[in-house]
């Protein structure tokens, strides 16, 4: 018979000695290691440290892998609050196109702690930013930033970035988010995408 | 009877796109703008991932992707895709927000034959769907 | 068919679902699970909106809609999408992805092993054992190297009691429904005329163990592992517990070991960690060699 067992219930997690802890010294080594296998084992081992955000905040500036972006980013959802929130809404204007949306992704995933982030971000100068934290209202402050979406699609000169509204409020909007809609048509009329995406969006909004 | 003109009557199969965006009125209005007047059979992923999944089962004559999108962006698919032995030659057209030089010379060095700024009129659409799936005749 | 109610109850249950809101909950399924319906399946979701809207107790369907989406333990969502996907458990349980193990993904693991190293497999969760031990089975009777590697099966719950049912392995007949008569024979006794246990020493050769995926220290002391087998659990978590799953998975598996998700699961709406591969008998999800 082929089949085995481990020996003496190694299988068992609680049979298996403890590791021991990696030095904070060797950790912030690690995290600047040439390999992204080990840079990604001390971003996992970080999360324990009390200036966490802030190590993690640091490499996440320079971080091309996304298997160690990925560890970074779940530290900073798990560690939560403000500080955590703070060190990923830089990262939405990041050049690194995977970054700016595992940041917008965790920020939705945050909740409250990230709606002022939210609230700064969506009136950023760049389209590209207000684009990318528009993803944020899909998360868990969906409710509290309908209105602020709502809001500014009144003004928004940014065709893409109004269709970004537009794609986000079809998901998470109510019964008052066709006014905005029709709105947003009556002042841009002539964009056959914007025009396609109030006419599909007003079709999947709640309607009572 | 002539039997030479067989090859003008019966009709090609359609090309399959697929088309790969997080936003979910993007991919309808391409649907829509593909489907029934461009006579493409569209299907549809939400990211790179699902992408590479979807292309893996194909095959497609062409994919549309975006670059911004949730797990796996529109470069990183590319990136992938063009180092995948069975779909590295895959025509891939990308379309995005981002419209500065460098984004496009990146995208271009990725492998992405054809890169389009949105937003996109669905007359473009097809236009360059049928050249980049040799659709119509030049 | 909703009924008209007598007295008592000024709400009577919704009986239709709107155009626009059979394209919001698709569209929140499509994002959220990867699940793909369209009009086709316009009567069947229908249905099972309708049924959960009346067994919650909400007013309508756009209240259910609201439920589903802002539910944060996850509990609706995962009502929902088991009865939109038939979920049981029961030996073979898509066996092509058992296929895929013997043809592929077993070959490829022990290119890079010794002859004699161990492959380990992990099954998480196994609920009430049919899955590892029908690993167990498919691979003594179709992996054609089986002989010349050892094998260690691991198999973890985090729900004591489906444990002891699983260290126990006895079945009833829809459990055991799809094995041939042969493999019944071969693996199972007849205690009863209606029960079937699995042979004592396929029970012994299997490890079975408690865990919590959501600890990452035990999922930490897990290691080495070539193959996880985590069908059915993700899909139900929420996005920030699934990509912490799918991280520790990720430490869990030897560099090129691989994740098989259930066929209802799709690693896109999960993490981005994993390379995805493709077989003759399956979609599979790979660490990444190097």
């Amino acid at each position: 018979m082929p089949l085995v067992k481990a020996p003496s219930g190694a299988a068992a997690p609680g049979g298996t000695p403890a590791k021991t802890t990696p030095s904070r010294d060797g950790v912030l080594a690690d995290l600047n290691a040439d390999s992204p296998n080990i840079r990604r084992v001390a971003a996992r081992a970080c999360r324990a440290f009390p200036d966490a955000i802030a190590l993690i905040a640091g490499r996440l500036e320079v971080e091309e892998d996304t298997r160690v972006v990925e560890v970074l980013v779940l530290n900073l959802v798990a560690i939560g609050g403000p500080a955590a929130a703070a060190a990923l809404a830089p990262l939405l204007r990041s050049d690194r196109a995977g970054c700016r949306f595992a940041a917008a992704e965790a920020l939705a995933d945050m909740g409250p702690d990230a709606l002022p982030f939210f609230d700064t971000l969506i009136r950023d100068p760049d389209p590209q930013v207000r684009i990318m934290a528009a993803e944020i209202a899909r998360g868990r402050a969906g409710g509290a930033a309908v209105q602020t979406l709502e809001h500014l699609l009144a003004t928004e000169e940014d065709i893409n970035v109004c269709c970004a509204f537009i794609d986000v409020l079809a998901e998470i909007g109510t019964v008052e988010t066709a006014a905005a809609l029709v709105a947003v048509l009556a002042r841009i009329p002539d964009n056959p995408f914007l025009r396609f995406s109030v006419e599909t969006a007003l079709s999947r909004l709640p309607t009572d | 009877m002539s039997h030479g003109n067989d090859a003008h009557i019966r009709p090609r199969p359609p090309k399959r796109l697929l088309v790969v965006d997080d936003a979910a009125l993007v991919r309808a209005y391409y649907r829509q703008a593909l489907e029934q007047p461009g006579g493409y059979t569209v299907d549809e992923a939400f990211n790179g991932i699902e992408a590479l999944e979807k292309a893996l089962s194909g095959p497609y004559d062409l994919i549309l992707v975006d670059v911004n999108m949730p797990k796996m962006d529109g470069l990183t698919f590319v990136r992938t895709l063009r180092t995948t032995e069975e779909i590295a030659c895959l025509p891939v057209m990308m379309t995005s927000t981002l419209n500065r030089d460098k984004d496009i010379a990146a995208a271009r060095a990725l492998g992405v034959n054809l890169y389009l700024v949105k937003p996109i009129s669905a007359d473009d659409l097809r236009l360059f769907a049928a050249i980049m799936t040799g659709a119509t005749e030049p | 068919m909703a009924m008209p109610r007598t007295g008592g109850d000024p709400q009577p249950a919704p009986a239709t679902v709107t155009d626009e809101e059979f394209a919001r909950f698709c569209e929140f399924i499509y994002r959220r699970t990867g699940l793909s319906y369209g009009e086709a399946k316009r009567y069947f979701i229908d249905r099972r909106i309708l049924e959960r809207v009346e067994r919650t107790g909400v007013s309508s369907v756009q209240s259910y809609l609201a439920l589903l989406r802002f539910d944060t333990t996850g509990r609706e969502l995962e009502e929902i999408i088991n009865s939109l996907t038939v979920n049981e458990t029961y030996f073979w349980r898509e066996e092509y992805q058992f296929a895929c193990l013997a043809n592929s993904i077993l070959p490829e693991v022990v290119c890079t092993k010794r002859r004699g190293e161990r492959v380990r497999i992990w099954s998480l969760p196994c609920s009430t054992g049919e899955e590892p031990y029908s690993i167990a089975m498919w691979l003594l009777e179709n992996w054609a190297e089986v002989d010349q590697y050892d094998v260690e099966i691991i198999a973890s719950d985090i729900d004591t009691q489906a444990l002891t049912a699983a260290r126990r392995g006895l079945y009833d007949a829809r459990s055991v429904q799809r094995l041939p008569k042969w493999v019944l024979d071969r693996y199972f006794e007849r205690p009863t005329s209606d029960r079937w246990q699995i042979v004592e020493s396929l029970r012994g050769s299997i490890d079975f163990t408690h865990m919590n995926a959501f600890d990452r220290a035990q999922m930490a002391a897990m290691e080495g592992i070539d193959v996880i087998f985590c069908r059915n659990m993700l899909i139900y978590f929420d996005d920030v517990s699934r990509r912490e799953v799918a991280d520790s998975m990720y430490s869990s598996l030897r560099p090129g070991g691989f994740v098989c998700l259930g066929h209802s699961e799709s690693m896109s709406r999960i993490s981005p960690l994993f390379a995805v591969r493709r077989f003759a008998d399956a979609i599979v999800y790979q660490r990444p060699a190097r």
